[in-house]
C-alpha cells in the first residue's frame, strides 16, 4: 500500500465534517423555531381553517429537509460514527418506550397523571439521543 | 485489545488527523481506537497494519479475557 498516494489535506476533511455538522444544527434549530411558531400560531391567532392545516403542517417541512439532510451525512460516517449514530437512537428508543408506555397505564388508570403533548415527547426523545450517543462515546468494549 | 497505535504514529511524526486521513476514517475513530475504546473491525485493522508496513498482531494486542472469557489461540 502507497501511504503518500492521494492523501487530502486533514484540515481540510475536518472543515468539511465542521460545515455539515454546522449546516444540521442551523436546521434543527429552523426547525425548532418553525415548530414554536406555528404551535403558537395555531392556539393563539382566530385564522380560517385551510390557513390553520397550511400552518400546522409547516413544521414539517424543514424537519423533513433535516432529516434529508442527517440521511445524507450519515453516509459519510465511518464504522464507528455509525456504531455512536446507531447506540443513540437505540437508547433513546429503549427510554422511550417504557416511559410511553407508564404514561399511557397511568392515563388509563386515570390516577390524575399530568397531560403530555407532543413537543415534551420529542424534547425527551432529543434528550435520550444525546445520553445514548454521551454513553456510546465513552463505554469501552 | 491493546494497540501500539499511538506509538506508531508518534514514530511516523503522524498527528490523528494525519492518521484518520490517511485511513479514511474521522480522527474520533483514530482517537477512541488508540484509546482503547472502540476495537476496530477487521477491515480496519488490516488498513492499520498495512499501512505501518506491520501484521495485525504487531499493532494489535489480544488480552485474554477480555472478549466474554475467550482465549487467545494455544491457549487452553
Amino acid at each position: 500500500m502507497d501511504a503518500s498516494a492521494a492523501i487530502p489535506d486533514p484540515a481540510a476533511v475536518e472543515r468539511a465534517g465542521r460545515r455539515i455538522r454546522r449546516r444540521i444544527r442551523a436546521l434543527e434549530v429552523l426547525s425548532a423555531i418553525v415548530w414554536v411558531a406555528a404551535a403558537a400560531a395555531v392556539t393563539r391567532l382566530h385564522l380560517p381553517p385551510p390557513v390553520r392545516i397550511a400552518i400546522a403542517f409547516s413544521p414539517s417541512i424543514p424537519l423533513a429537509w433535516c432529516a434529508l439532510a442527517f440521511w445524507r451525512a450519515r453516509k459519510h460516517l465511518d464504522e464507528f460514527g455509525r456504531r455512536v449514530l446507531i447506540e443513540g437512537a437505540a437508547f433513546a428508543f429503549a427510554a422511550l418506550l417504557p416511559a410511553l408506555l407508564i404514561y399511557v397505564m397511568t392515563q388509563n388508570a386515570d390516577i390524575g397523571a399530568p397531560e403530555v403533548g407532543p413537543a415534551i415527547v420529542f424534547v425527551y426523545a432529543l434528550i435520550a439521543y444525546a445520553v445514548g450517543v454521551w454513553f456510546a462515546l465513552r463505554r469501552r468494549p | 485489545m491493546k494497540n501500539r497505535l499511538r506509538v506508531l504514529r508518534a514514530e511516523r511524526e503522524w498527528s490523528q488527523g494525519d492518521l484518520a486521513v490517511r485511513l479514511g476514517v474521522s480522527r474520533q475513530t483514530v482517537n477512541a481506537v488508540e484509546t482503547g475504546k472502540y476495537d476496530p473491525s477487521l477491515p480496519l485493522a488490516f488498513k492499520i497494519a498495512r499501512l505501518f508496513e506491520k501484521s495485525i498482531e504487531e499493532v494489535f494486542q489480544f488480552e485474554a479475557g477480555a472478549a466474554n472469557g475467550a482465549s487467545a489461540p494455544g491457549e487452553q
